[in-house]
């Protein structure tokens, strides 16, 4: 950021750092200093806030020094005054930017901790890989909106279920599969429908549907067979994965994949 | 290319269906997760018979570490959310029963059936460079200066924590307890010096007495203890005897599955715990390391660590070292 | 003479242990270190536990191999992402990106690989050097380590941080620094277990961990950044030399030697590892370096300095782990168990218990660094090759990985839930010019810090005069307080007019000592060739 956007910005997050700051402090005014816990006697040297007390008053004052300088540098007057004009290219960096804190904010909060970990993950790679990969501005929004409101749904249901006990976990997890499912499916006719104009786009469209259904089936049974980490939510195509790899063990293959 | 999506997509849904309880135990891998980090007593226990566990059931058992909470509460937390099915093990110690009075976990340890390998008896070692020589030398000073002389054992509120805390009960002495985070720390500052007390378990310091870096003073378990190239190490209830009303507060190590699991699952499971303790490769381990084997499975075990709980828990609760009254979980006071 | 005995039977080990089934084991977990280590938030530590399951059933020195090969090649893989996508793979490397990156924006990311290959190298053997031979004394050194001693190495790393930073931005490197440290108070504190700044969330109680704090700080801004601006790496057209010119090394010569040095050091004292190794050794060439300036534009000195030093940490932290039983690092404390496991019971005994375990531990370690050498130089040539993936494609795959970095070290999605705003609020403050590093670097050793001032002040009961008599706290105070006073300008002018000047005539007159020939001549020499 060249100097004068910096100066300003420095201006607002001084005031942030400060109430940052201020706020910790506070906190750390409810921590006990004196008194004994665990069998240590307390004093003030050995309190848990000798540290905190330490640091917020510094954090406080750095944002002072910050603020004054942007003060100093750029005159207050210059800096309350807000608006700037942004170019065409600038604004599509901001949806960029945008659209993708997004998509991970959407894919840790919303799907990771209610679907199978391979599906979420398909699901993810086909949204951001095709998004950018296309470079179109136009489909990069209209994937954004169906991300969006696939999540909005699945938080609709998330909701639904707290109101009805019955629904155990397992059973939600099975339920938001199929939904996934299914949602996937409608996303990969969506952009088909979306790029029949353009050869390039399809052929791009392609690669990308490959590479995100082919990589997580790759990187999953590594991760969990042979580095040994039990994945975060294992719904319905990693537990097939699971009685795949124990069928050893069983009489018949076709009893094995009814399981 | 859409018809074809929509076919794959079909045949994928079609062959989907809930997975079904399994009929045989066990017919995938077991998961241990292991409290405690890694390379400490719990951990290189646990791995030990598991081993030896996987051998005798014929999958894998993987075991893992998930430390950090209050005593070992995120572990716990996490295999008491998985599915009681037996497929994930809790690998614990005596010291994961004050996370419910710490506030970590809002459970009895009655939720687990346990199944104890053992534990290794406490010991009392000085820095080479002070002046006790003998348990009694030890305690008069402390008893004439309270609260001067420096000790160390483990993290607050641990097995040893108890163990020091009994002893300052029994025999009137008072320490100045210094915390650190755990036992192996602990035990390098009795060697700097920092401290000139240490107290932890024979298994984690017999090396460094062997090697001349701590001097032991005297056993907090009633029989004396042979080490080699040291010879014959006193217990400290020969000069104490008072001390037998508050000690011996012994490990227990060991691992657990949820008490909810089906009765067959748990009797494989500590039928095979049982057999893995019996081979020549735990019971070789066992000796080398200094660890005493229990073997306390079912009710037994389950005893043992209910008095665990009460003991441990009420004993913090007085320290105001616990964030819950134990009275409100429903810990009965022993 | 006794060292001479080392050397002798060190080598026959090394003749020893030099069998097809070994060498193939070597190879192949050192590759796979090298792999684990490259993904971002997979840790050395994790590696060494997945291959302590894994080689339970083998034999004790074939076990080994795997756990050491692991061990090495991890710490050197973090160097490939940071390098190549300025993602750390481990927080060892960190330090790397600082100055890979921007070599891999001008097209040299082959040559700062190959740099980096040779560099680890020469630190891990360096290291090993450091066990084979003075294992029992750097042992009796550490042993003088006490709380106050901890407390002031903490200090100093936290202030290297500050120094990380150029002029205009100081005060901007602190508050990060600062702000790293307040996120390192979340939690239950060690010595009273009272929880601070918990909000009743019992997933905090474990407090805020590092890998996920290091991934979001450095992942996802680099992520959103990469995909914003659409940045394309340097173009890798021309054919790239991975090895490294050796006359490169050379001239570097001092550097490695002292980052080597700081890497042995850290290593032995027990508790803090490669993380801090890597970012002390960078700040102390970037303080004492001719061209500070040219740091962070792709700096040879500053990249040898952060992957010589992480290296031969391991070294010195086989070093307290051995003798007495206390690991050096966190991945030495994985080690420790593995060797429990294997009925090795590592302490002060351990020469009577098992004679020349010591001797063939470096001797793997020897055989280790070889190895890591070779899987370097050839995964280099390839690796180099994906950059010419579209970052379009690449960058949500990077995603998927830090997910999975994120989650694996504690299977907790807790921590994915941290991760995201860490990242989204180091977006903004890197977009700001606020410095990461001393946010992270905050958050390793914050704990450090506080634990041991407190605890050191519970022995003395709030006397703080034993700071000033203790030898080794007396001499870690005067290197804090040299840090800090230099960062002031007046006394930064002196240093340079008067200080700096002196130290390099030292330094001229001892190397003309050694090799007998003066700068002067030399330069005569070379005029006239």
């Amino acid at each position: 950021m060249e100097n004068r956007k910096l100066r300003k910005a420095d201006f607002y997050t001084s005031i942030i750092l400060f109430a940052l700051g201020l706020f910790m402090l506070v906190q750390t005014f409810s921590i006990p200093m004196t008194d004994s816990y665990a069998g240590v006697t307390n004093a003030w040297y050995i309190s848990p806030a000798l540290f905190p007390l330490f640091i917020c008053p510094a954090i406080m004052l750095l944002a002072v020094l910050i603020f004054l300088r942007a003060v100093k540098e750029e005159g207050f007057a210059n800096l309350i005054h807000l608006k700037t004009r942004k170019s065409q290219e600038e604004v599509n960096q901001y949806i960029r930017g945008f659209a993708v804190g997004f998509m991970i904010i959407s894919h840790v909060y919303v799907f990771l901790p209610r679907t199978d970990f391979l599906l979420s993950t398909c699901f993810n790679l086909m949204i951001m890989m095709s998004a950018f990969y296309l470079e179109q501005m136009s489909l990069l929004i209209k994937i954004s909106v169906y991300y969006l409101l696939a999540s909005l749904l699945v938080i609709v249901f998330a909701l639904m279920k707290a109101s009805i006990p019955m629904v155990t976990n397992e059973d939600f997890v099975f339920l938001m599969d199929i939904y996934l499912l299914i949602s996937i499916t409608a996303f990969l006719l969506f952009c088909s429908r979306l790029v029949t104009t353009n050869l390039q786009l399809k052929r791009k469209l392609k690669q990308v549907i490959i590479l995100s259904i082919t990589l997580p089936v790759i990187l999953c049974p590594i991760i969990k067979y042979f580095f040994l980490i039990p994945l975060p939510v294992e719904g319905i195509i990693l537990e097939k994965m699971d009685n795949i790899r124990y069928c050893q063990q069983d009489e018949s293959w076709i009893e094995c994949l009814n399981y | 290319m859409r018809s074809r999506i929509i076919l794959a997509l079909i045949v994928l849904v079609l062959s989907v269906s809930p997975v079904l309880g399994a009929k045989r135990y066990p017919v995938r891998d077991i998961t241990n997760v292991v409290v405690w980090g890694a390379g400490g007593g719990t951990d290189t226990c646990n791995r030990v018979v598991s081993a030896e566990m996987a051998k005798i059931l014929g999958v894998n058992i993987n075991v893992i570490n998930k430390p950090g909470g209050a005593s070992g509460s995120i572990g716990m937390n996490y295999v008491y959310n998985q599915r009681s099915d037996g497929y994930t093990l809790v690998g614990l110690s005596e010291s994961v029963v004050t996370a419910s009075v710490q506030g970590g976990w809002n459970q009895r340890m009655s939720v687990w059936d346990a199944m104890i390998i053992g534990g290794s008896p406490d010991i009392l070692s000085v820095t080479p460079s002070s002046p006790y020589k003998s348990i009694e030398d030890l305690l008069e000073a402390a008893k004439k200066n309270p609260g001067s002389i420096k000790a160390g054992a483990g993290g607050a509120g641990s097995i040893h924590h108890l163990n020091l805390l009994a002893l300052e009960k029994g025999s009137g002495a008072k320490f100045n307890f210094i915390p650190y985070k755990g036992s192996a720390p602990s035990q390098t500052a009795a060697m700097s010096g920092e401290i000139s007390v240490v107290v932890t378990s024979v298994a984690e310091q017999q090396q460094l007495i062997r090697g001349g870096k701590l001097r032991p003073l005297a056993m907090l378990t009633p029989d004396a203890f042979t080490l080699a190239d040291v010879g014959s190490i006193p217990s400290a209830f020969d000069s104490y005897p008072t001390l037998s009303e508050h000690l011996p507060i012994s490990q227990a190590i060991g691992m657990a599955i949820k008490a909810d699991a089906p009765a067959s699952v748990k009797q494989k499971v500590q039928d095979a715990f049982k057999k893995a303790l019996e081979t020549p490769a735990v019971k070789e381990w066992a000796q080398k390391n200094y660890y005493k084997i229990s073997g306390k499975t079912g009710a037994a075990a389950n005893k043992e660590f209910a008095n665990l709980e009460s003991n441990f828990g009420w004993t913090l609760w007085e320290l105001k070292a616990a964030k819950v009254n134990p009275a409100d979980l429903g810990i009965p006071q022993i | 003479m006794l060292v001479l005995n080392e050397f002798f039977s060190f080598f026959g080990y090394v003749y020893q242990l030099i069998t097809f089934q070994n060498m193939l084991i070597l190879f192949g977990s050192s590759l796979l270190g090298i792999i684990f280590g490259a993904m971002p938030g997979l840790t050395a530590t994790l590696g060494v536990a997945l291959l302590t399951t894994l080689t339970f059933g083998l034999e004790t020195g074939t076990a080994m191999i795997a756990l050491l090969g692991m061990y090495v090649g991890a710490v050197y893989g973090g160097s490939y992402p940071s390098i190549l996508i300025n993602i750390p793979g481990t927080a060892a490397a960190a330090a790397t990106a600082m100055e890979g990156y921007p070599l891999a924006l001008k097209g040299q990311a082959g040559r700062a690989l190959g740099i980096t290959t040779t560099s680890s190298t020469i630190g891990t053997l360096i290291g090993m050097m450091f066990l084979v031979a003075l294992a029992p004394l750097i042992t009796q050194l550490a042993l003088e380590f006490t709380s106050i001693e901890f407390f002031l190495l903490a200090l100093f790393g936290i202030l290297i941080s500050g120094t990380l930073t150029s002029k205009d931005l100081v005060f901007k490197g602190w508050i990060t620094g600062l702000i790293g440290l307040l996120l390192s108070t979340v939690g239950r504190e060690s010595l009273q277990s009272y929880p601070r700044f918990t909000v009743g969330l019992n997933d905090l109680e474990g407090g805020i961990e590092v890998v996920p704090v290091l991934i979001g700080a450095f992942g996802i801004p680099q992520i959103i950044t990469v995909l914003k601006e659409k940045t394309i790496l340097g173009d890798a057209k021309k054919v790239q030399r991975i090895l490294p010119d050796f006359r490169v090394v050379f001239r570097n010569f001092k550097h490695i030697v002292r980052s080597a040095l700081i890497g042995v050091g850290i290593g032995s004292v027990p508790g803090i590892g490669e993380d801090i190794a890597g970012w002390v050794s960078y700040g102390t060439a970037k303080n004492s370096s001719d061209n500070p300036d040219n740091f962070g534009k792709g700096e040879i000195s500053g990249l040898i300095s952060s992957e010589t030093a992480n290296n031969a940490c391991i070294g010195g932290a086989l070093i307290p782990l051995l003798t007495l039983g206390i690991p050096g690092s966190p991945p030495a404390a994985m080690l420790l168990g593995a060797l429990m496991i294997h009925n090795v019971n590592p302490g002060p005994m351990i020469n009577f218990d098992k004679p020349g375990f010591i001797t063939q531990m470096t001797a793997i370690l020897f055989l280790a660094s070889i190895a890591m050498w070779f899987n370097g130089i050839f995964l280099a040539r390839q690796v180099v090759k994906l950059l010419k993936i579209p970052m379009e494609l690449f960058m949500p795959v990077i995603v998927i990985l830090c997910v999975i970095g994120s989650y694996a070290l504690g299977f907790r999605v807790f921590n994915l839930y941290l991760m995201v705003p860490i990242g989204i609020i180091a977006y903004f403050m890197k977009e700001m010019e606020y410095p990461i590093s001393p946010l992270v670097i905050g958050v390793i050793l914050g704990p450090m810090a506080d634990e041991n001032l407190r605890r050191f002040l519970m022995v003395t009961k709030g006397d703080f005069t034993p700071m000033f008599t203790r030898p080794v706290s007396l001499i870690l105070l005067t290197i804090v307080t040299y840090t800090i006073l230099i960062q002031i300008p007046v006394l930064k002018r002196m240093k340079d007019k008067y200080v700096s000047p002196w130290i390099k005539q030292v330094f001229s007159k001892v190397f003309v000592l050694f090799t007998g020939k003066s700068k002067i001549e030399k330069g005569v020499e070379n005029g006239h060739a």
